[in-house]
């Protein structure tokens, strides 16, 4: 169910985590390397189950988990290398960010996902698609999660992919 | 033989001389905790820089603790992976000059390998094959251990490691990082029945792990999410008290049973706990007593061989030269 929509944002409601995985799947397959994909949202609201479904979706095959220890982990599949950053422990901004690689890891051939991606967005380049999850408000569910996308680039592939099936 | 070893995958700087791969002569670390907690995490920048201004006077002790000289150092072990890239290099360049002034053999050492073995260290009674649990912050991964360079992944967490999962659920509670020792502290004054958080895949035949569940569970349990209305609740000491120890039950009852069902199907006689979470008091009750109802033999290491620490990283360096492994000086730090 899309609650809102304008040029270069909507809103969309996930009831499960199921369909979290499904959106970022949507998502991961509406979009081409290299990108940029900024993740923000609270504790607990299903980043980790939204960035499965994104690899899934470019055809990652390997169980994707938190990658606290190493603030990074990367993945490829037959097309593209995964870089999956998790910046909940990465304090310090772009300084700890520069200081894990991030700025080699911007290749043609990349995407780039970031979980806690405020804690540095001092260094995230203009063209990302940013998408955050909310907790549920109103009249929603415990289960439920507002998911919002805002990107200036394939808008209307990104829209089309995602809200197809909702 | 004494091997000088040295960590420095993450926030803590850490060397050490184990001789002939279990006699610890000395074993420093050094935490860069008070650095990093201002910030909840760790800061990549803060760590490389803490571990090059520190290594030296860490190596300086660990000689004079272990009341050797420098020419008296028969290898040089060191963790390349994995880990904070920027961290690893400190430790590996560092290893690398030793090596080369002291004309002795360089060895790469696998830190989550190093923790497997750091229960061989401690314990004269573990023998291979035993079954291995390793939670940490970054790892809940169990392993069937056949050798000390011979180990079969059983299963792992899908999402977040335990000690990951302490930390966050010590940040919903608004308790000190890190959250492992916060939570098992306020643990103590909490009544763990009176939540009943749901325990992922404890019914499950498989050897997985999930603790991202339990974590969204806490948190709308503290926030009071009432499904129409969503408010924040004061957190009273009662509240944190008991969600602490509810959540530690839940995560210590999943751990207890995918160990002891590791234990079942590879049909092995012990069971070591490696890994910052096996410092776990609750943990540790809870395995004895199953241990003991099965039979089993349990071997947990010493806190100081739990947490990131060299000595492993020296002990499983000894194994390594001891049966012909050693690396070149173009050894890399490999992240992942």
């Amino acid at each position: 169910m899309i609650i809102s929509d304008n040029n270069d944002k909507f809103t969309i409601v996930s009831e499960s985590v199921e369909d979290t995985f499904r959106i970022g799947k949507n998502l991961a397959r509406a979009i081409g390397p290299p990108a940029v994909v900024a993740l923000v949202g609270d504790l607990g609201v299903g980043k980790t189950a939204f960035v499965k479904g994104f690899a899934s979706g470019l055809g990652v095959k390997s169980e994707i988990t938190s990658p606290t220890f190493t603030l990074m982990n990367s993945y490829t599949s037959d097309s593209v290398k995964l870089y999956h950053i998790d910046a909940y422990r990465l304090k310090g901004g772009a300084a700890g960010l520069i200081e894990l690689g991030f700025e080699d890891l911007s290749a043609p051939d990349s995407i780039i996902i970031i979980e806690w991606a405020e804690q540095v967005k001092d260094i995230l380049p203009l063209e990302r698609i940013l998408v955050t999850i909310d907790h549920p408000s109103g009249d929603m569910k415990e289960t439920d999660r507002a998911i919002s996308i805002d990107s200036e680039d394939s808008m209307d592939r990104i829209r089309g992919a995602i809200t197809k099936d909702a | 033989m004494n091997v000088l070893g040295i960590e420095t995958s993450c926030d803590e700087t850490s060397v050490s001389v184990v001789r002939d791969g279990r006699m610890i002569l000395s074993n420093v670390i050094r935490s860069q905790i008070e650095q990093h907690a201002p910030y909840r995490g760790v800061v990549p920048e803060i760590a490389c820089r803490a571990h090059t201004e520190e290594i030296d006077e860490i190596f300086r002790r660990a000689l004079m603790d272990a009341e050797r000289e420098i020419d008296q150092i028969d290898a040089i072990a060191v963790t390349n992976t994995p880990g904070l890239i920027g961290a690893l290099i400190v430790g590996v360049s560092f290893a690398k000059g030793l090596a080369m002034t002291l004309e002795v053999p360089l060895i790469g050492v696998n830190h989550v390998d190093a923790h497997v073995y750091s229960a061989m260290m401690a314990d004269d009674e573990l023998a291979y094959p035993y079954a291995c649990l390793a939670v940490s912050g970054g790892h809940t991964h169990a392993f069937l251990v056949t050798a000390f360079n011979e180990m079969e992944l059983l299963g792992a967490t899908i999402d977040d490691a335990a000690g990951e999962a302490f930390d966050k659920a010590a940040a919903i509670l608004e308790l000190p990082y890190p959250g492992g020792p916060s939570i098992s502290k306020a643990a103590m004054n909490g009544d763990p029945e009176s939540i009943r958080f749901k325990r992922t895949f404890i019914d499950s035949d498989e050897i997985k792990f999930s603790f991202s569940g339990v974590k969204t569970a806490l948190l709308y349990h503290v926030r009071g999410q009432n499904k129409t209305r969503w408010h924040e609740v004061e957190l009273t000491e009662k509240i944190v008290c008991d969600a602490a120890a509810a959540f530690q039950e839940c995560v210590v009852d999943v751990l207890v049973s995918k160990a002891m069902l590791a234990v079942r199907k590879t049909g092995v006689k012990s069971l070591a706990i490696v890994g910052g979470v096996a410092a776990n008091k609750r943990l540790r009750e809870r395995l004895a007593n199953e241990c003991a109802k099965t039979g089993a033999h349990l071997s947990i290491p010493p806190i100081a061989l739990c947490t990131d620490n060299a000595a492993m990283i020296a002990g499983l360096g000894y194994q390594y030269l001891a049966n012909g492994y050693v690396s070149d000086l173009d050894l890399s730090a490999v992240p992942t």
